[in-house]
């Protein structure tokens, strides 16, 4: 029996005569064997000596078989047990078996059962014991597994992190590169020079983008990622979105269309720089993989319950499309389309995943569906949070409910936006797509006692552009020819003088800003009477977006802290002229006390970081915590746009100003077009949504 | 030095732009002042603050070389290098000396 797993056995019975039987015949069968008289002895014995089975009788004085064998079990729960039972007994099988018995047999018992028995429990048992190795070899195995994984994501974790430490390094002269590239374009340089300098910094932003890239996906993969909570107002950011990609379609036919929902609110809660992120990537794609058409972005909001905002954004071209079978794997890192995408257009081939990500970081998705040859639609979802400003819905000026528009333009889905942002205002639209039917539909609405308030025309039309339309209107009889004409279109080169030539009233770009629509066609609808009194467009000047900025500007009152004389004088003067109100602190300690004395007084301050008694970096952080101090009074408020004048135009000195709570920073020596671009970015269009 | 070119650069009118060059000019000889006296006394300090003041007023109004004079000082007095100052501040007076005559009675 030797090999079976049985090695020694152990009797237990009361009488004599059963133990020796059973003895003698274990004997036989090769198994040798001991013998004990009552349950406890047996607990003796089997404390000395190894056993593999016991035999057991059931009725025995003391501890009877079936209690011995539950106390045998509790120590040594793999020893086999056989009970030996008489013609007659307390338990029954199933009591036996159920009590952890290997198998029992009755007495007086037949010799050839019990090897049989014995047998079948050795087999058994080495069945378990082939199955236990097996499970310990595997437990092992998984151990192992579960180690080098650990490891595997450890090594992993370090190389992500390395990369964003080396991606970092690589920035800072880098950006001194490029830094240094522009102030050499800024001396005299000859023609050949200036080509090579171009080339540098091209390259060098090129470069740069794709070191962005390649941190942004190792802060990914290493978890930095963390997203912002600040308020923005995310029709603005749609909006710079469509001005960043307009001049890299400039010479294709493309139309750039903006839609935003009604129910978007004028603030959100949230992190702009990255959902600019996947927005300026889905719209530089779209540019890059469209020839003609348009390509549209649309932000739909709904409100959830609690603090929660959901947003829809879809971004929907006309382009070369996305081959269904590549539709799933254009988010995975380093793939693209085709791979000769790469060749022809550019990029890391990491803008989707990061989008991606970014997508998963504000508990939404991203995903594309396309048509080969007819284009794409790439959506992103997410959540906001709700933002407490007071004003978080969009006011509506409701002096233009009722009012009758008449919209023209040649593309649908212009007509649409303009339908709906009209409608929002309960505003009466009918929209024509042809203009030739211009002047008829004027007539017969007047005809009809139900004349329009307002036409607005689009300029380029295939079948009569909007200068022909307008001069149609215009030579028409009264009262129809005095009609408020409103021209739009994406070309605005010079076109303003083109359009008051024509007849036009107004003149405003592509794609329709909200606000700027608004403001024009409540100006335009103001000065309606005036209009017709004064016998229409004659000498009248043309209302266009810049004559409304015009007005915001005379409104817009700057704080420029600046210790240096010189500078004050010359940023004053030129402040000045082009409009603005100006006034001046000679360092941070003023500043602060001009802001403070009056916090709502200004809307943006200029501030110069180096100076006496306070530098500019104190002062701001000292006007950040003044901010935040009255918010934590309930006060809401509005956050003060403070850019830094800075000579020291080093790399890490944007990061330092806007680490002291700085929104930008222009470099010294001053310029012109900068300083406005920031008033523009800060105050105007801010001022406008 | 051509002014109408400087103005049209900031665009200003010329005559504004003499105005704002009058008062380089007043502050400039202050701060050259303070720049000898800090020269003299040794003080790296003094010179990073007036050399910095005549750097950027006269960069913004387009006087590249006087500019660039004055960020060389500022420059060198930054790593406490005094070393050729008064050689170095000669060059910006004489960078400084055709604006100045420009108001002279």
């Amino acid at each position: 029996m030797a090999g079976s797993g049985m090695n020694r056995v152990l009797v237990v019975d009361d009488e004599e005569m059963i133990r020796s039987t059973a003895m003698a015949f274990l004997e036989k069968i090769g198994l040798p064997s001991d013998a004990a008289q009552d349950g406890e002895e047996a607990m003796n014995m089997l404390r000395d000596g190894q056993y593999d089975l016991i035999l057991s009788d059931v009725s025995m004085p003391g501890m009877d078989g079936i209690q011995l064998m539950r106390e045998v079990k509790k120590s040594y729960p793999d020893l086999a047990f056989i009970i030996m039972t008489g013609y007659t007994g307390d338990y029954t099988y199933a009591d036996i078996i159920s009590s952890g018995a290997s198998d029992y047999i009755s007495k007086p018992f037949d010799m050839k059962e019990l090897k049989a028995k014995i047998e079948r429990i050795g087999r058994e048992k080495g069945i378990l014991a082939e199955l236990q190795e097996t499970n310990d070899q595997l437990e092992t195995a998984i151990e192992r597994a579960n180690q080098m994984a650990v490891q595997a994501e450890l090594a992993s974790l370090a190389k992500s992190e390395f990369l964003a430490n080396m991606s970092h390094e690589i920035r800072t002269p880098l950006n001194g590169v490029i830094g240094f590239t522009d102030m050499l374009l800024e001396t005299q340089l000859s023609e050949e020079q200036t080509d090579y300098a171009s080339t540098i910094k091209r390259s060098g932003e090129s470069l740069l983008s794709l070191i962005n890239d390649i941190l942004d996906f190792s802060k990914i993969e290493a978890g930095q990622m963390d997203l912002e909570e600040i308020d923005f107002d995310p029709e603005i950011l749609c909006h710079d979105v469509c001005d960043l990609i307009r001049p890299k379609v400039h010479d294709k036919p493309i139309e750039i269309l903006c839609r935003i929902g009604n129910e978007v609110p004028a603030q959100i809660k949230g992190d702009p720089h990255r959902f600019r992120q996947v927005l300026v990537n889905l719209m530089g794609n779209a540019s890059k993989f469209t020839e003609s058409g348009e390509i549209e972005v649309a932000l739909d909001a709904t409100e959830e319950k609690g603090e929660d905002l959901a947003f829809h954004v879809s971004v929907r071209d006309t382009g070369i499309g996305i081959p269904k079978a590549k539709l799933a794997t254009i988010f995975e890192p380093f793939q693209q389309a085709d791979g000769s995408t790469t060749r022809r257009y550019g990029g890391t081939g990491l803008g989707l995943t990061i989008c991606k990500k970014i997508s998963e970081l504000m508990e939404g998705d991203i995903w594309a569906e396309s048509e080969l040859g007819k284009g794409t639609c790439f959506h992103f979802i997410g959540k906001v949070k709700k933002s407490p400003e007071k004003k978080a819905r969009r006011i509506l000026p409701k002096s233009l409910k009722g009012k009758k528009l008449l919209i023209v333009d040649d593309n649908q889905t212009n007509l649409d936006i303009l339908r709906y942002l009209l409608e929002s205002l309960e505003i009466r639209v009918h929209e024509l797509t042809k203009g030739k039917e211009v002047v008829y539909t004027l007539e017969q609405a007047i005809d009809a006692n139900d004349p329009f308030h307002l036409a607005i025309l689009d300029i380029r039309m295939p079948d009569m552009n909007g200068y022909d339309i307008a001069r149609a209107v215009r030579n028409s009889p009264p009262p129809g020819s005095n009609l408020p004409l409103l021209a739009f279109s994406s070309s605005v080169v010079r076109a303003a003088k083109r359009c008051q030539d024509a007849g036009f009233d107004g003149f405003l770009p592509k794609p329709i800003r909200r606000q700027k629509l608004l403001k024009m066609v409540e100006n335009l609808l103001s000065t309606e009477k005036a209009g017709v009194q004064a016998g229409a467009s004659d000498g009248a000047q043309i209302v266009t977006q810049y004559s409304v900025r015009e007005e915001m500007k005379r409104s817009v009152s700057l704080l420029l802290a600046e210790d240096n004389p010189v500078n004050q004088k010359l940023a004053r003067m030129m402040l000045k002229k082009a409009g603005y109100q100006v006034e001046i602190a000679n360092n941070g300690k003023e500043a602060l006390s001009k802001f403070s004395s009056d916090p709502e007084a200004f809307h943006l301050i200029f501030m110069d970081v180096q100076m006496p008694e306070m530098d500019g970096m104190e002062a701001t952080r000292a006007i950040r915590k003044a901010e935040n101090k009255r918010r934590n009074g309930g006060d809401p408020g509005t956050r003060i746009p403070i850019i830094a004048m800075t000579a020291n135009a080093m790399a890490g000195d944007r990061e330092k100003c806007l680490e002291a709570g700085m929104d930008d920073y222009v470099s010294k020596p001053i310029k012109r077009e900068l300083v406005f671009q920031m008033i523009d970015k800060y105050v105007l269009n801010k001022e406008a949504s | 030095m051509n002014i109408n070119k400087l103005a049209e650069n900031l665009g200003l009118e010329p005559d504004e732009y003499m105005e704002v060059l009058e008062l380089l000019v007043d502050s400039g000889k202050a701060d050259i002042n303070s720049l000898e006296e800090a020269i003299a006394a040794g003080s790296a300090e003094g010179v990073v603050a007036a050399a910095h003041s005549i750097k950027g007023a006269s960069a913004n109004l387009g006087l590249t070389e006087l500019s660039e004079a004055a960020k060389e000082m500022e420059l060198n007095a930054r790593e406490q290098d005094l070393d050729g100052m008064t050689e170095k501040i000669q060059v910006l007076k004489a960078k400084f000396e055709p604006v100045a005559a420009l108001f002279q009675p």
